[in-house]
């Protein structure tokens, strides 16, 4: 097979004679993956199918996370199980260092290098020609914004500068897998957002984001799936909708009903069967009802606003997010961890 | 963040690396896989030489190629003031300089200077990286593990040359010095310059055989003091050992290349030096068989920051 650069600036020969020559699955996929520093765990016994999008890694500190993204980028090779990450085993650092850019959360660099030096070295070390080395490090810069800063020391950029020259680094090569450990950490609410805002617009294209954070909310606006760990294992993973419903038994979804006369609606949905609780909510405009029907309740709730004079203004799931995903997985807000 | 279109692999099948045969959709040419490879080494020398040259962990390197250069010097200082005369009234001849130049080199420069300058930077290879938390700067980069050890030696390699031969071309010329008389044609007769071309030879087999064995340390990430001290120890009792524990060691080929003997006194062990060829493809194929493990070994080469 003749060769060539593929999309991501790197010659893509040696690989298209290996495994990449058949057709690879759009997943990352864990099979039964442990792995312990000595005799300490560090995840245990994880299966875990990852797909396009964005997928959060939700859980407290030293829950196993960064393990979880240092396995997948290969800075970590799993004690037992395996991982393949679009159909490329973990121990191919070729392979995977293609599909995968890391923004760890390790914020220490070589010695004396700019911004720009950083970016550029990388993607010469991976054997980028000169000349596109420096377009992509340029463009990569250009989509961080910090191409002012770009020829300064990274030793004296600030933690939101560092934190967008990893991200430069992470995406400068193209690769398909985007694993940011912390990426928010440092960066001003405006750059959040922007931030936000790049990852949705990655994921858009079709990459997998793979994020980790303890700001709840942001992880339940950007988030596609979550992934909840604590102590090394898995605890949930799926859309959080999903993973809040199949928590429904232990713990009743809460639903928030803005009307007029909360009190008479609290009489009828009493009726319903699965309704186990049912208060005046504190402002005295709405009803807080927690079922374990969340379907059945919805209809019933349909025929209620037919059949009477209330007014029902708005209907909202009080605890289907992340936050409250981990308050009952997990114990405590999540956001101090 | 700046909306500026990149090249993201969006499309899957230059996202995953597929190779889709001709020119690429960014334009490049097509280039084989040791092309690639010999870019990949290109690339980590460039960075290698920056830290082996010219960052503050150089400093020790720099030092101990400087040492025998500031011994050799305030040498001569001490002669031009003091006077440097025979109890005959002569100067030194340019065979008795090559003599003292025999001894400075190879107790001073070879087994001191030689051995914790090519310990320095070939342990900070892979073993600075961790310790700088940078390592895994290199191996998330899109290239094989074996190709990033093999450009880090090179790296090292040439850095260390670079500082050792320097340091041994000026000790040369200072040696010229003391014998002022015979300098000017001494340094263009077949000796010196023969002397000169094979002690920086000797040195670049040093700065291949130390470097190997100091990569290998570096790759085991073990603590190198350990290995380096006992190293340090077989190699500086080398005259005292018996002729077949002396094969074991790197100062014995590399002695028996020196052009000019030593005199090792009445308790060393006279080994007979073996011949040239057998010194340099045994150095050759040590540092062969060391680099080879260290690329396998880099294989299993994990970057643990603890950081949750």
């Amino acid at each position: 097979m003749s060769a060539l650069n593929g999309r991501n600036g790197y010659d893509s020969e040696t690989e298209a004679s290996g495994t990449m020559a058949t057709e690879a699955p759009d997943t990352i996929v864990f099979s039964n993956v442990s792995k312990f520093y000595g005799e300490i765990l560090g995840v245990n016994r994880v299966n875990l199918v990852i797909r396009p999008g964005i997928t959060s890694l939700v859980g407290p500190n030293g829950s196993g996370k960064t393990t979880l993204m240092n396995l997948v980028s290969g800075l970590l090779r799993p004690s037992r199980g395996t991982i393949t990450v679009l159909g490329v085993p973990v121990d191919d650092a070729e392979g995977l260092g293609r599909r995968v850019g890391y923004c760890t959360q390790v914020d220490s660099f070589p010695p004396g290098m700019t911004g720009y030096d950083f970016v550029y070295g990388f993607l010469r070390v991976g054997g980028c020609p000169a000349a596109e080395a420096a377009t992509r490090a340029w463009a990569a810069i250009e989509r961080v914004d910090l191409v002012d800063a770009a020829k300064r020391k990274v030793a004296g950029y600030s933690k939101g500068m560092r934190q967008r020259i990893k991200l430069a680094l992470a995406i400068s090569h193209g690769p398909r897998i985007l694993v940011l450990d912390e990426p928010m950490n440092g960066l001003d609410p405006m750059a959040r957002a922007e931030m936000a805002a790049l990852f949705q617009a990655l994921a858009a294209e079709g990459h997998f984001v793979i994020i980790s954070s303890h700001i709840l909310h942001e992880v339940d606006t950007l988030s596609d799936a979550v992934v909840v760990i604590n102590h090394g294992y898995v605890l949930a993973e799926g859309g959080i909708s999903n993973v809040r419903d199949a928590m429904d038994a232990e713990h009743p979804l809460g639903i928030l009903i803005r009307c007029d006369k909360p009190g008479q609606l609290a009489r009828h949905v009493f009726g319903h069967e699965h309704v186990i609780e049912a208060r005046v909510h504190d402002d005295g405009l709405g009803l807080l009802v927690r079922t374990r029907d969340s379907d059945g309740f919805f209809r019933a709730l349909g025929e209620i606003a037919l059949t009477t004079d209330l007014v029902i203004d708005s209907v909202t799931p009080a605890d289907d997010d992340v936050e409250a995903v981990y308050r009952y997985l997990i114990g405590g807000s999540g956001e101090t961890t | 963040m700046n909306g500026a279109a990149i090249a993201t692999g969006a499309d899957t099948a230059a996202g995953d690396g597929r190779a889709a045969g001709g020119i690429g959709p960014d334009g490049f040419a097509s280039t084989g896989g040791a092309a690639l490879w010999g870019r990949q080494v290109g690339g980590i020398v460039r960075l290698e030489l920056g830290k082996v040259l010219f960052s503050r962990r150089a400093l020790i390197g720099w030092g101990l190629a400087a040492a025998p250069v500031l011994l050799l010097g305030t040498r001569m200082l001490a002669i031009l003031l003091f006077g440097g005369l025979d109890e005959a009234g002569r100067l030194p001849t340019i065979i008795e300089e090559e003599q003292v130049y025999a001894q400075v080199y190879q107790t001073l420069i070879m087994r001191l200077c030689l051995y914790f300058g090519c310990a320095a930077i070939f342990l900070g290879l892979i073993r600075g990286e961790v310790n700088d938390r940078a390592l895994h700067y290199y191996l998330l980069a899109p290239l094989k593990r074996e190709v990033l050890i093999a450009g880090k030696f090179v790296g090292g390699l040439v850095g260390a040359f670079t500082l050792f031969s320097l340091s041994t071309l000026l000790t040369r010329l200072l040696m010229l010095a003391f014998a002022p008389a015979d300098a000017a044609r001494a340094m263009f007769s077949a000796p010196w310059l023969t002397h000169t071309l094979m002690y920086l030879g000797i040195t670049f087999l040093a700065c291949l055989g130390y470097g190997a064995v100091f990569l290998a340390v570096g790759v085991a990430r073990v603590n190198p003091i350990i290995p380096t001290l006992i190293l340090f120890g077989l190699e500086s009792v080398n005259i005292f050992l018996p002729a077949v524990l002396k094969q074991l060691s790197v100062v014995y080929y590399l002695t028996s290349l020196c052009p000019v003997p030593l005199d090792l006194g009445p308790i060393a062990i006279v080994a007979t030096p073996v011949a040239a060829p057998v010194a340099i493809l045994g150095l050759i194929a040590l540092a062969g068989a060391l680099l080879a493990w260290s690329m396998r070994r880099s294989r299993r080469l994990e970057v643990d920051y603890g950081e949750e």
